[in-house]
């Protein structure tokens, strides 16, 4: 029977992510909820704002579950990869993530801008009745260049159930001497629970308010609600509206929850052909060039002249500044906050557990609701206070809320990933405090916070969604700068910041590679 | 317990954060806005976000005369609304708008009278529509209506009287001011260039209704000559006779001839400073020579002198308060007031014109 043991450091580390919580989720969550009961009470509210449209829903889940689909199955070869060769690539693989979301958009739309050929056509094709050609071509970009960005997702999850899959079956599986596409069905139904996962994860994500769905005007419910939003900033009516994406993400917090909270089982290696390592290879190439390498090809092809180059710093150099200091302060939060989720749920302390979890909860459940809904709503919370209103801090404040959910699972996660042999030992060991903590569990793992916190940074860098609402209209920003280009068809600057941005990506890349790269070692000396 | 490397690398790694920390700490608090700009002295203030009448969601363009202004908005609505009040007097929506909107209207009434022409430049729908404002919806059906369209032109291309994407026309009236001599018509998408349209009919009898193409001068680039990238605003200085070009990408003004010969660039490149801009979108004359410039980038407005080729004056910081901007659009001119279309932050704010306007000089004549 275990015996809990009582740490105040642990439980002040989940008191830690209890505070981040309550101000980052509960307190502005609490004051839409207030608005909203006022506004209900006094009448305010049209008749009907919570009516579901169930064509819109249609075509939201459409939307969502297609770009998963694509994300799901473009994500295989790099799923292979890791499963081989281990987490220590998985910087690499997330590249694409570390990417504003636009950038495939941006970069393949250039293949239909004026005085190409295929813009042309369109063009003269809509003046000849096809009306609608513009726009449904905007919109194959769109669900193409978000297929692009996010198949990383699906291939990390693709590639921790590749690593739960029995060595055994695998190897079944590749003697047998039945042809690929066999093989390839008998290893999807090995997989069928995580090919689920993978492409219901990605379809959550695409349920939320994309830059790319925004621009491309997609049918879809969180489009919708940016529009009703950016029309009617904090409405109640809008929120009421927006009830399907908040149940939605409220569930989909529960299931990760649940999933975070069941015991972990045996965790062999699935040993893979050598035939699938080359092709895994080849695949992660392909996918890594068509997510990044072309489209930033194209823009340096469309970059009007070198001096323009130079002008992304005259012109955005201080958006860049600002938006990379919010970017440094959202990174140590994160980095932070996955530390103290860490240290309260490694402890043996179930109260510390216990909170850390919820707290976990919450914030994952702010990861899933729209980012400009997670804007608007934090924006609401502090706007009262005219200091606040235009303090640049507060943008930190609401891209900490929008993905402190993530810092929040790797810090369970790593808690989670320390061996029930080397757990025991500690206890025996009597390093069941802080001191224990930092001595016995973060050695050598500890970088992994870091790199959420580099990861964090790069996704803050190019969140625009969520400071939509927060940043004060007219003040420098990266991101408000290259939604202006992309909104307003300023394609030559936007080529210059396109290749200025995915160099400045690839480098964080690298270094989020080398922390996954580092924190993905055992740790070493406590073994039963 | 030993503390041994292990939390020697986590204490450095506290103390790197903690410098971190203090780094961002003073970059944030040090996030200021310039204040070398003097600061709006605002006189009017109307519109705010919204999808009633007399509300906007993200206004693009602007003009006014002595007692309307007209404004276009992401919804594709047309507003007529009041100078002094900004209470909406109608409007309608534009025909098709799922392209994207319009970014340039004119307003022209031809001076020996007549009735006022609204123009707009319909961006990504590459065509020039002409409108009579007295088919104008009121302001509570404005979604509904579509407008009385006297004349529309321009189709997609690069020929002669087509269009990549056209921002703004340019009126110049007849000799004997009861019709249209010419429309200037800037264009950006590659193919940068102002289109000269003459009316079809020939000698101007008021009233036009079919426009066709004479000439067109410029072309895409950066260089000292007439090269545009995105003329995203134009306007003709009466007085001295010129057609003013708002060259957007490249940060400056250009002064043009009628007939299309570079007199002059107006700008000391971008930046922030007395003289630079950044992404003037919009301009308008205020006489005597000067002229007011919109920045979208600057979230200001210049003050010009055109003849001595330098910048006088420059207003409004980045913001939300009044007398702050946020992503200006456009700029007008009312009586003696500048209208600032403050596109950010969804409203329009005025100021008294700079130094007070002349009276304006009889219109200058084509081929005067």
């Amino acid at each position: 029977m275990r015996r809990a043991v009582t740490s105040w450091s642990a439980r002040g580390a989940a008191f830690v992510a209890a505070l981040a919580a309550v101000v980052l989720v509960g307190w502005p969550g609490a004051v839409v909820a207030w608005d909203v009961v006022r506004a209900g009470l006094g009448g305010a509210i049209k008749p009907g704002s919570a009516a579901v449209s169930f064509g819109l829903l249609a075509n939201t889940l459409g939307w969502a579950g297609g770009i998963a689909l694509g994300a799901t199955l473009a994500g295989i070869p790099a799923a292979v990869w890791i499963a081989r060769r281990g987490w220590g690539g998985a910087g690499w693989v997330l590249v694409p993530m570390l990417l504003p979301s636009y950038l495939c958009y941006a970069g393949y739309g250039l293949l239909r801008a004026p005085r190409t050929m295929l813009g042309d056509w369109i063009e003269q094709a809509a003046q000849h009745g096809a009306s609608w050609l513009p726009v449904f071509a905007g919109r194959v970009i769109a669900a193409a260049g978000l297929m692009l960005w996010a198949w990383p997702l699906a291939s990390v999850v693709l590639a921790v159930g590749l690593r739960n899959v029995p060595r055994d079956a695998l190897e079944a599986v590749r003697l047998d001497g039945r042809g690929v596409a066999w093989r390839a069905w008998m290893r999807a139904r090995l997989l069928g629970g995580w090919i689920v996962g993978a492409w219901g994860l990605v379809a959550l994500v695409m349920m939320g308010s994309a830059v790319p769905l925004h621009l491309a005007q997609a049918p879809t419910y969180s489009v919708r609600v940016w529009f009703e939003m950016s029309v009617a900033p904090g409405s109640a009516g809008a929120w009421v509206s927006a009830w399907p994406l908040i149940v939605l993400a409220a569930l989909s917090a529960g299931v990760i929850v649940r999933h975070l909270v069941r015991e972990p089982g045996a965790t062999p290696e699935g040993r893979l052909g050598l035939a699938a390592r080359r092709g895994a290879w080849r695949g992660l190439a392909v996918m890594l060039m068509l997510s990044v390498g072309v489209p930033w090809a194209m823009m340096a092809w469309t970059v009007d002249s070198f001096a323009s180059l130079g002008r992304f710093w005259q012109l955005s150099g201080e958006g860049l500044a600002v938006s990379g200091a919010v970017a440094l302060a959202v990174g140590v939060v994160l980095a932070g906050l996955a530390g103290s989720v860490w240290m309260a749920a490694a402890s043996f302390d179930p109260v510390a557990r216990r909170v850390a979890l919820a707290c976990v909860g919450v914030m994952v459940f702010a990861v899933f609701v729209p980012g400009v809904l997670v804007g608007q709503a934090t924006a609401q919370a502090w706007e009262w206070n005219p200091v606040l209103r235009d303090w640049p801090g507060l943008v930190v404040v609401g891209h900490v809320a929008r993905f402190g959910g993530v810092a929040g699972v790797l810090g369970w996660a790593l808690a989670r990933s320390e061996s029930s042999g080397a757990r025991d030992a500690r206890r025996l060991d009597g390093a069941t405090g802080g001191m224990g903590f930092l001595a016995a569990v973060a050695p050598g793992r500890w970088p992994a916070c870091v790199g959420v916190g580099l990861a964090g940074a790069c996704l803050s860098l190019h969140e625009i969604e969520t400071s939509v609402f927060l940043q004060v209209p007219g003040t420098p920003g990266l991101a408000p700068t290259l939604l202006g280009y992309l909104h307003y068809s300023r394609m030559g600057d936007l080529s210059a910041a396109g290749v200025w941005i995915v160099g400045l990506g690839l480098a964080g890349a690298w270094m989020v590679g080398v922390c996954v790269r580092r924190g993905a070692r055992r740790h070493a000396g406590v073994q039963p | 317990m030993k503390v041994g490397p292990a939390c020697r690398g986590v204490n450095h790694a506290a103390r790197v954060g903690v410098v971190l920390a203090a780094l961002v700490s003073l970059g944030l608090s040090s996030c200021g806005r310039p204040t070398d700009a003097a600061p709006v002295r605002v006189t009017r203030v109307f519109g705010e976000v919204g999808m009633d009448a007399g509300q906007f969601s993200y206004p693009r363009c602007i003009d006014a005369t002595d007692t309307d202004v007209w404004i276009i908005d992401k919804l594709a609505r047309v507003q007529r609304l009041d100078a002094k009040t900004g209470a909406c007097l109608g409007g309608w929506r534009m025909p098709e708008w799922e392209n994207g909107k319009p970014t340039g209207v004119t307003l022209w009434t031809p001076p020996a009278g007549g009735v006022m022409r609204v123009i707009i430049a319909d961006t990504h729908y590459h065509r020039v529509m002409i409108y009579d404002p007295r088919g104008v919806s009121p302001p509570e059906r404005i979604m509904e209506g579509r407008g009385d369209v006297v004349a529309s032109f321009g189709s997609y291309g690069e020929g002669d009287g087509q269009f990549i994407y056209p921002t703004d026309v340019a009126v110049l009236p007849s000799r004997d001011g009861r019709g249209i001599a010419r429309l200037y018509v800037s264009e950006y998408g590659g193919h940068d260039r102002i289109n000269v349209f003459e009316p079809a009919a020939g000698e101007a009898v008021g009233d036009e209704r079919a426009f066709v193409f004479r000439f067109a001068f410029g072309a895409f680039g950066s260089g000292p000559g007439a090269e545009f990238n995105r003329p995203q605003s134009i306007a003709i200085d009466r007085e001295a006779g010129e057609l003013l070009v708002a060259d957007a990408c490249n940060h400056r003004i250009g002064r043009f001839t009628l007939d299309g010969t570079l007199v002059a660039w107006v700008g000391h490149g971008v930046g922030r400073g007395l003289g630079q801009m950044q992404y003037p979108y919009g301009i308008t004359d205020i006489g005597r020579g000067r002229v007011m410039v919109a920045e979208f980038g600057g979230n200001r407005v210049q003050e010009f002198d055109l003849r001595a080729g330098r910048a006088v004056g420059v207003y409004g910081q980045a913001g939300r308060n009044v007398g702050e901007l946020a992503s200006p659009w456009g700029v007008a001119v009312s009586g003696g007031t500048v209208l600032i279309l403050d596109s950010g932050n969804n409203r329009v704010q005025g100021m008294a014109v700079p130094g007070g306007m002349f009276t304006r000089l009889r219109d200058v004549e084509a081929g005067g």
